[in-house]
């Protein structure tokens, strides 16, 4: 390549003395750029700022001529300028960077050049007085690694340049490409015998917006009634009910209910209100009551963003923050939308998170074609393809292709990732692109399952709208159902199917497949609404068991057991409980040699980072660890809670404060901390402690301690 | 109507049985006699495995070290820099200068130069040579420690058995426990010296008993009343947790007790007094310890783009003394026969560097050094070109690096454990044992 160059180098130069003569004939002014490898960016399709100069006197040049900060006799060539490439690229990966110039005496000797790559901003100074290296009027400015979801920009201004800045053009180069801009061979043409590029190209990607989602109208034959009892007839029938536990007491079902609707535990208030409520109805009434306040959105939006982050992988350089989608799902659910309205925009969402809040999973996911397929699938159908990515699935029969034809319905998302903040990601739909098989490269239209392919070169807009449209259309049973099963999970804390996300009748193992097909038919008449659906199993007497006391073995659903809380749970029934405050931790500053401080956690997220688990995941992979029992054992701020003294502000010394013995401290204290009234035993044990403890704040120190650090405070029973 | 989705033609009932085997085998807390008598046999195996297994030391060069700012300088190539060679104590076998410390103790290290892998990103070279298996979207692979900490793993035990010493320089290219599920992560210790506040109780021993034994005795109620599985899982952890916070051990984790000296030799750097506390966490008993070197300031590392001149000298600074020390301490102390210690980072540095001395990623021709755990040492294996462009002799690949591991601690590669989708996921995938260490 370097003897290649040299012969160039000659060429050229005899190719400048022939042009310095004004001729009648067709100057060869140009570079002949066709057989360039790469991207090529001509100084015209450059972001200007101050005054540029255009010239074709150094020939030859790319494109039309080249730009110049102009003569050292001109005042303005003082005047700071600068001029920024930026570009997409078709991969992540390395590229090496190439500019075009012409050198000269008077040239800059230092033009500072800046280029953004994915471990930070490269700054270097060209000497233009120096021929570039080749291959022709290009030189080698250095090889970096660039994300294909962040545009390249490369910066070159005039400042402290010493001499006249030139800029012809940019070229990139991809590491596959080296060889081919090796065996480029320059050859200077005549100016007419350069096409002129045609119509403007089209932009490799484009804001879409999806049209606004539809719901299929209802036949008569599809409305399903459906109430508690008739449910609970259902389970009795399909579980084979025999012997079932007691329906639970007021206090436990406040309790249970106020966890489930809401994510915490009821208040002393709302205990004591609830029991002297002697109305028949009141459980029914409670549960409209929480369905109606705005924590029951939080709560579950909390849940939802818990099934989707666990199978978010961290970016390499944006922290996720999911404090925008859980607000919009939260909303959403507050509001009444439907779960196939929901998952309709999550799926087509495009624009900036921060205004387009659904566009979070496409965004978050970075548009990761397979990714996106797999999940797709396995949240709104219950059904896990991603086996199937690389080879046929191994226990079912999914061959390789429906994979690739599920990822070609993303393959045109795009997704641009800013530093730091998660907010910012955007969403557009590239122009062009198809899905191809890993190994045989074959091109894969997007297709459902058994469905008909979508015809090649469908927008990204109408790939996203059809998949949409088809998973939520009301004859797709696997969407009510995937909902139903976790729904089922939570509240029953036994889902119907299991594993929770793989409920499809190959693979899944549905115990029940006549109610899950019921209840997901009742879904589906209810518009997909929620707050139905939830209102409808609460009601059951099935949810309101007790857990089974003997410990004889009594069967699935005949008996409640006891679940592990989230961490969101834990925290804000820590906050009702003991006034926990949530404290926000401050986010060290972005410097030039800290370029990715860590987010700031506040205490719901230590809370989050101790207690949360995967919600799609079995009890089996919820264990208790070492880190959570040292946080309720030690945290500096939890144990700050557990206070007696008189003036420490604490829930604690409120209680000792305002009770008129000691009987009546321990009750309220068990009311606050594990909302029940304390048992004779209870009592017993909590008066003989205090009675054989010295120093009696020390003691409802102790016994705050012991109920916070009891199995039961992070146990939904 | 939407049919189902794919038809089914192996036989349900095998697929039920293998996935029905599998979760038996994970709910190890099943409180029936087999799986009990199972649980006894894996804890009796585990603390067997712990006395007698060998410990892992791995020190960590956070963002991919210059092969020749390091242990492969090419004095002579057009690519070597200003930066100078100098002899080991192994006859012909020059190091960088900036290590003259492990200069000495060339003779317990069998370096390799060979190392060869595809991925030249940070993230994806991380969970390659952290995990021994390539990135996959679909699976989060353990990080190696946590895979020996499963094997070692042992419930009378009052320290966790897989600890980590630093940072990793920015954290969500980290790797963690992944499939293997939280027993098995790291116990975190950012400042060698300091427990993490949530170990330490800001109450008496004597105290701390009587409240754990009021809550015991509160949690009866919840138990008769259909709560015993949750009350008998708090009451292992908490038993284990304050076994842990009051464990005499925990003085492992205390560096004043070390003679000053030999403070000042390992280094007063994160990452040297981190080497001194992996040696004192092994000694107590812990299988796997990892410690971080990221230098001292700012995120870079060993993520050596720009100042290279300035940058490697400091990075060595940290990283020489505290490597070398601890070779001589585990030796003096008849242990490193029983540790591995293994010093690397995720890819090595490409030959052409800037004026500054900085260079980018690169992936043909990097480093990894092993002592103790009874390799064969004092020796090089592979080599580079003369102008250490690529690798000209034995290239080394990362799985052949998990076999040789997996070789020194008596683990069987091919062993299989279940993740939490129910498949099956062997040690180690591919790879041949790198004979030259035995």
């Amino acid at each position: 390549m370097k003897r290649l160059m040299r012969v160039f180098v000659l060429t050229l130069s005899v190719a400048l003395l022939s042009t310095s003569a004004p001729s009648l004939l067709w100057a060869k002014d140009r570079l002949d750029t066709s057989k360039l490898p790469g991207i090529l960016l001509d100084d015209q399709e450059a972001k200007k700022t101050g005054k540029w100069h255009d010239s074709t006197h150094a020939k030859p040049y790319v494109g039309q001529g080249y730009i110049h900060s102009g003569q050292l006799s001109d005042p303005t060539s003082k005047e700071s300028k600068s001029v920024l490439f930026e570009t997409e690229l078709p991969a992540s990966g390395y590229y090496s960077i190439y500019l075009s110039y012409n050198s000269a005496s008077s040239r800059a000797a230092a033009v500072p050049i800046s280029i953004k790559h994915v471990d930070g901003i490269e700054e270097i100074r060209l000497d233009q007085r120096k021929k570039p290296e080749g291959p022709a009027s290009f030189h080698l400015l250095g090889e970096f690694s660039f994300s294909a979801d962040q545009k390249l920009e490369v910066t070159i201004s005039n400042q402290d340049a010493k001499g006249i800045v030139i800029i012809d053009a940019l070229l990139i180069v991809s590491k596959e490409e080296e060889q081919q801009l090796a065996k480029f061979k320059p050859v200077a043409i005549a100016a007419n015998a350069v096409k002129k590029p045609a119509a403007k190209k089209k932009p490799a990607s484009i804001l879409e917006k999806a049209p606004a989602f539809v719901r299929g109208a209802l036949s008569d034959t599809d409305r399903v009634s459906f109430t508690s009892n008739q449910l609970d007839q259902l389970i009795e029938k399909e579980a084979r009910i025999e012997k079932t536990t007691d329906i639970i007491d007021d206090e436990q079902f406040l309790r249970r209910a106020t966890l489930d609707v809401i994510g915490r535990m009821p208040s002393e208030a709302e205990t004591m209100e609830f029991a002297q409520d002697h109305s028949p109805d009141k459980r029914s009434k409670l549960i409209d009551r929480l369905l109606d306040s705005p924590s029951y959105g939080n709560n579950w939006a909390n849940y939802w963003s818990d099934v989707f982050s666990y199978r978010i992988p961290q970016p390499q350089l944006t922290f996720l923050n999911y404090d925008t989608p859980k607000k919009w799902i939260g909303e959403e659910l507050n509001a009444g939308t439907g779960w196939d309205d929901i998952a309709y925009q999550i799926l087509t969402g495009s624009g900036k998170v921060a205004d387009v809040p659904a566009a979070f999973f496409v965004g978050f996911h970075q548009a990761d074609t397979s990714r996106l397929a797999s999940e797709t699938t396995r949240i709104f159908l219950g059904t896990q393809i991603e086996c199937a990515e690389c080879h046929d699935h191994p226990f079912v029969d999914i061959p390789q292709e429906r994979f690739h034809q599920m990822a070609a319905f993303f393959v045109r998302t795009k997704a641009e990732l800013p530093w730091n903040d998660s907010n910012q990601i955007k969403v557009s739909s590239k122009t062009s692109g198809e899905h191809k098989m890993p190994e045989t490269g074959k091109e894969m239209m997007p297709a459902v399952f058994e469905g008909d392919e979508l015809t090649k070169g469908i927008s990204d807009i109408e790939r996203r709208t059809n998949l949409s449209r088809w998973i939520t259309s009301r004859d797709n049973k696997m969407f009510a159902k995937a909902f139903v099963n976790r729904v089922w999970d939570r509240l029953m804390d036994e889902a119907l199917c299991d594993p929770i996300d793989d409920i499809s009748d190959e693979s899944g193992y549905s115990s029940f497949p006549e109610l899950h097909n019921a209840v997901g038919d009742y879904f589906i008449s209810v518009d997909y609404d929620a707050k139905s659906l939830i209102r409808l199993m609460m009601n059951t007497k099935t949810y309101q068991r007790d857990l089974n006391r003997d410990g004889s073995t009594l069967g699935l659903l005949s008996a409640a057991t006891p679940k592990k809380l989230r961490g969101d749970e834990i925290f804000d029934s820590l906050a009702v409980s003991i006034q926990l405050q949530n404290v926000k931790g401050e986010r060290g500053k972005e410097t030039e040699t800290v370029r990715f401080p860590p987010p700031a956690k506040s205490t719901r997220d230590l809370i989050n980072e101790a207690f949360g688990y995967d919600p799609s995941l079995g009890k089996d992979f919820r264990p208790q660890t070492m880190q959570q029992a040292m946080y309720m054992m030690n945290n500096k701020q939890l144990q700050a809670e557990v206070n007696a003294k008189k003036n420490s502000d604490t829930k604690l010394a409120e209680i000792l404060k305002n009770s008129k013995d000691d009987r009546h401290a321990i009750e309220r204290l068990f009311v606050n901390i594990l909302a029940r009234k304390p048992t004779e035993s209870d009592m017993r044990v909590s008066l003989d402690f205090i009675a054989s403890t010295e120093n009696r704040n020390e003691a409802y120190e102790d016994l705050l301690w012991s109920l916070l650090n009891s199995a039961e405070f992070t146990t939904r029973r | 109507m939407i049919q189902p989705f794919w038809n089914l033609q192996n036989d349900r009932s095998g697929v039920t049985s293998r996935r029905g085997f599998m979760r038996q085998l994970m709910a190890g807390s099943a409180a029936t006699a087999m799986t009990l008598s199972w649980r006894d046999m894996m804890i009796a195996r585990a603390d067997e495995l712990r006395k007698s297994g060998k410990s892992m030391i791995l020190l960590w060069m956070d963002g991919g070290p210059s092969q020749f700012e390091t242990f492969n300088p090419k004095v002579g190539s057009q690519y070597q820099g200003p930066t100078g060679a100098i002899p080991t104590n192994l006859p012909g076998v020059q190091i960088s200068e900036n290590f003259p410390k492990t200069a000495e103790v060339m003779d317990k290290i069998a370096l390799i130069r060979s190392m060869k892998s595809e991925e030249r990103d940070h993230f994806r070279a991380i969970k390659l040579v952290r995990t021994g298996y390539p990135i996959n979207p679909s699976i989060q692979y353990p990080t190696w420690g946590s895979v020996v900490a499963r094997d070692r793993w042992d419930p009378t035990f009052d320290l966790p058995a897989f600890v980590r010493i630093g940072k990793p320089r920015i954290t969500p290219r980290d790797v963690n426990s992944g499939v293997l599920g939280p027993r098995y992560e790291s116990f975190k210790i950012n400042t060698p010296g300091k427990l993490p506040e949530d170990v330490l109780t800001n109450i008496s021993a004597e105290r701390l008993q009587r409240r754990l034994a009021l809550s015991a005795r509160l949690d009866k109620q919840f138990a008769a009343s259909g709560g015993s599985d949750r009350v008998n899982e708090k009451s292992e952890i908490y038993d284990q947790t304050s076994r842990f916070m009051l464990s005499p051990k925990l003085d492992a984790f205390r560096l004043d007790k070390e003679p000053s000296a030999l403070r000042d030799e390992y280094g007063r750097t994160t990452f040297g007094q981190g080497c001194l506390l992996a040696r004192r966490l092994v000694e107590t008993g812990i299988s796997f310890v990892e410690v971080f070197s990221t230098g001292s300031v700012g995120d870079a590392g060993w993520d050596t783009h720009k100042k290279g001149h300035v940058e490697n000298p400091l990075l060595a600074g940290e990283s020489d003394p505290g490597y070398a020390a601890l070779l001589k301490d585990l030796e003096q102390r008849g242990m490193l026969e029983n540790t591995l210690v293994v010093w690397m980072g995720e890819f090595g540095r490409t030959p052409k560097f800037k004026p500054d001395g900085g260079r980018e990623h690169y992936s043909d021709g990097w480093i990894t050094c092993l002592s103790g755990g009874g390799v064969k040492t004092g020796q090089v294996i592979g080599a580079t070109d003369k102008e250490g462009v690529s690798v000209s002799d034995r290239p080394v690949g990362v799985q052949d690096l998990y076999v040789s591991f997996c070789h020194i601690l008596g683990l069987d590669p091919h062993e299989e454990y279940v993740t939490d989708k129910d498949q099956p996921l062997a040690l180690v995938k591919g790879g041949e044992l790198i004979k030259e260490l035995f």
